[in-house]
């Protein structure tokens, strides 16, 4: 199934020399979203971009291959081709890559499938192949929707048509009023894929944040909730990650390349929340607060966050013990 | 922000003023003005030191308006600083127009305050650990209870050692130093669980105050002479500390206030 059908060509047989013109302009505007070429060879490339190129992704027989570094230079001064571009937030990118990378296996089809019925065939999907990713293409809209069996059953989405993508709750009303029927296809997740383990991570993480931010708001009151997360700004912005806090709601619009690279950052963050709570209410106190969120977080949560929370936590038990 | 100087300036100036404060207290204390301003001189520091703990800590209410648990909690911290204002003011006033006052309506304020305390330390407890109501509720009438128990029994063994029967003066007496001991568990405990943190500071205040009252109570127990003197080594220490209270508890509050206002002016470490 093409991934961006309902997306018009933007550039026609683009030369290498201009894409390259086109991705440097995107850069400067902190582009976020996805360029699709496709090369007369019948190659097809992916960039999948956040304020720069973060992941580029070809196509081999059926299956979509990672490309970085010295291939991805290559392939970018040798490539031309039809051109779409696609902005995008980074939910959608989130998704999108987790789509790329668990394309080899469809577990289930569906050629017709009228709007009233896409809950149901989800839901049945999801029951009988597990967790994954289900892929929808209508007139005019067409999307991802990832099935995610936490505590709260919640789902992501991310639908677009010619003109807009959109995420979240708008979609799956915008899909419920649909006119035309949908081509489904569901998608079982490779759970040892680093796109599903920095999604996962990345939800652990804003779910903690959230918790967390809550029993500091009780604790110190809303405006100073408000002045921590100006303090985390800072950080956010001195190290350009697309991350903002505000009174203490995580906006999250940054896109990782890797798990390794999603790890590094809330680790770096857990420190930084860890040193400005502490300002306020100790970081005794913090510390205590994060092992008690830390417990309230579902178990695949728990063990991602572990290890990164693991150190700050430590050096408390080391300190006991002296 | 880092680098604001409207709010360094104001840090700054409360900073001197407390400093100030301080050290004109000392030089009053050891060298008095003669005549009717002996008594007033000392009694206005306390006054205020009192009105600019009360002051700060309304204000500090006052910015919390918008949250139900830490409003709770400033809200009877300012009233319990207001109510031993209003006895500081009263007891400045008798000691001006008739000597030192024995037991009169300044104690009346200061019983209270300790009362309007242990409802902002009831509030902190509850908003710190989330007890069950339960639990936090049994904790408070357990300290209550204790607090009384402890208070008539002290009170009764005072009223013994003189030879008289038990009175409100002696239980007064008595209350004073175990109203500390718990106004100075609860500071401790507090500010032990906030510690490292400017949440602990207001609460350490509290730590001095009952330090300094504990001193007072020991000095007044004991009736030694040289002890009580005007002018006596012990009884700087036991006003200075008191004086400190006042300041640092002011001083704690106006930082968490500025902060509130305009962030954290003062650079951190990242």
């Amino acid at each position: 199934m093409d991934l961006l059908a309902s997306r018009d060509i933007a550039v026609q047989g683009i030369s290498p020399a201009y894409l390259s013109t086109l991705l440097h302009m995107h850069r400067e505007e902190e582009f976020d979203g996805l360029f699709h070429l496709t090369h007369q060879e019948e190659e097809t490339l992916f960039f999948l971009c956040n304020g720069e190129i973060k992941l580029a992704f070809t196509r081999t027989g059926a299956h979509w291959q990672p490309v970085t570094g010295a291939a991805q230079d290559s392939l970018l001064q040798r490539i031309g081709g039809d051109l779409r571009i696609f902005p995008c937030p980074s939910t959608a990118l989130r998704l999108i890559r987790l789509y790329l990378e668990n394309l080899q296996e469809i577990a289930v089809e569906e050629t017709n499938c009228p709007s009233e019925r896409l809950l149901p065939w989800i839901e049945n999907a999801f029951q009988e192949h597990g967790q994954g990713l289900v892929c929808f293409r209508g007139h005019p809209r067409q999307g991802l929707i990832l099935t995610y069996p936490d505590a709260r059953n919640t789902v992501d989405i991310a639908g677009w048509n010619a003109q807009s993508c959109h995420t979240g709750q708008m979609v799956f009303n915008m899909l419920r009023h649909a006119q035309t029927p949908f081509h489904l296809t569901y998608h079982p997740l490779r759970t040892e894929s680093d796109a599903w383990k920095e999604y996962l991570l990345t939800r652990a993480f804003q779910n903690f944040v959230q918790m967390l931010f809550l029993r500091f708001r009780t604790l110190a009151g809303q405006a100073m909730t408000g002045h921590v997360s100006e303090q985390l700004n800072i950080l956010c912005q001195r190290q350009r990650w697309k991350l903002e806090f505000r009174e203490g709601v995580l906006f999250h619009a940054h896109f990782f390349r890797s798990s390794q690279e999603a790890e590094q950052v809330y680790q770096k963050l857990f420190a930084a929340l860890l040193k400005s709570m502490g300002t306020v209410i100790g970081e005794a106190f913090v510390r205590q607060s994060m092992q008690e969120t830390q417990k309230r977080l579902a178990e695949k949560e728990r063990s991602l966050l572990s290890p990164l929370i693991g150190n700050l936590l430590q050096i408390k038990l080391s300190l006991e013990v002296a | 922000m880092p680098g604001n100087s409207r709010p360094t300036l104001l840090w700054n100036a409360a900073l001197i003023a407390a400093g100030a404060i301080f050290v004109s207290y000392g030089v009053i204390f050891f060298f008095p003005p003669k005549g009717e301003w002996k008594a007033v001189s000392t009694d206005l520091f306390f006054m205020v030191a009192a009105i600019w703990s009360t002051v700060t800590a309304a204000l500090l209410w006052h910015v919390y308006r918008p949250d139900p648990g830490p409003r709770r909690i400033w809200f009877s911290f300012a009233v319990a600083l207001g109510l031993w204002c209003l006895a500081e003011a009263i007891w400045t006033l008798q000691n001006v127009l008739s000597g030192p006052p024995g037991l009169g309506i300044a104690d009346i304020f200061w019983v209270s305050g300790y009362l309007f305390f242990g409802i902002a330390f009831y509030a902190q407890y509850k908003l710190l650990l989330i007890p069950p109501k339960w639990l936090s509720r049994a904790v408070f009438a357990a300290i209550l209870l204790l607090s009384l128990a402890l208070s008539f029994s002290f009170a009764f063994l005072l009223a013994r050692s003189r030879g008289e029967t038990l009175n409100l003066e002696n239980w007064l007496a008595a209350f004073y130093p175990v109203g500390d001991l718990a106004i100075g568990a609860g500071a401790l405990y507090i500010a032990y669980l906030f510690r490292g943190g400017m949440f602990s500071r207001p609460w350490l205040g509290m730590l001095l105050f009952a330090i300094a009252d504990s001193l007072y109570a020991w000095v007044n127990l004991s009736q030694v002479e040289y002890l009580l003197e005007s002018g006596s080594l012990t009884l700087y220490v036991a006003d200075s500390l008191y004086l400190s209270a006042y300041l640092a508890v002011g001083l704690a509050c106006f930082m968490q206030w500025l902060i509130l206002r305009y962030g954290f002016f003062y650079a951190t470490k990242s």
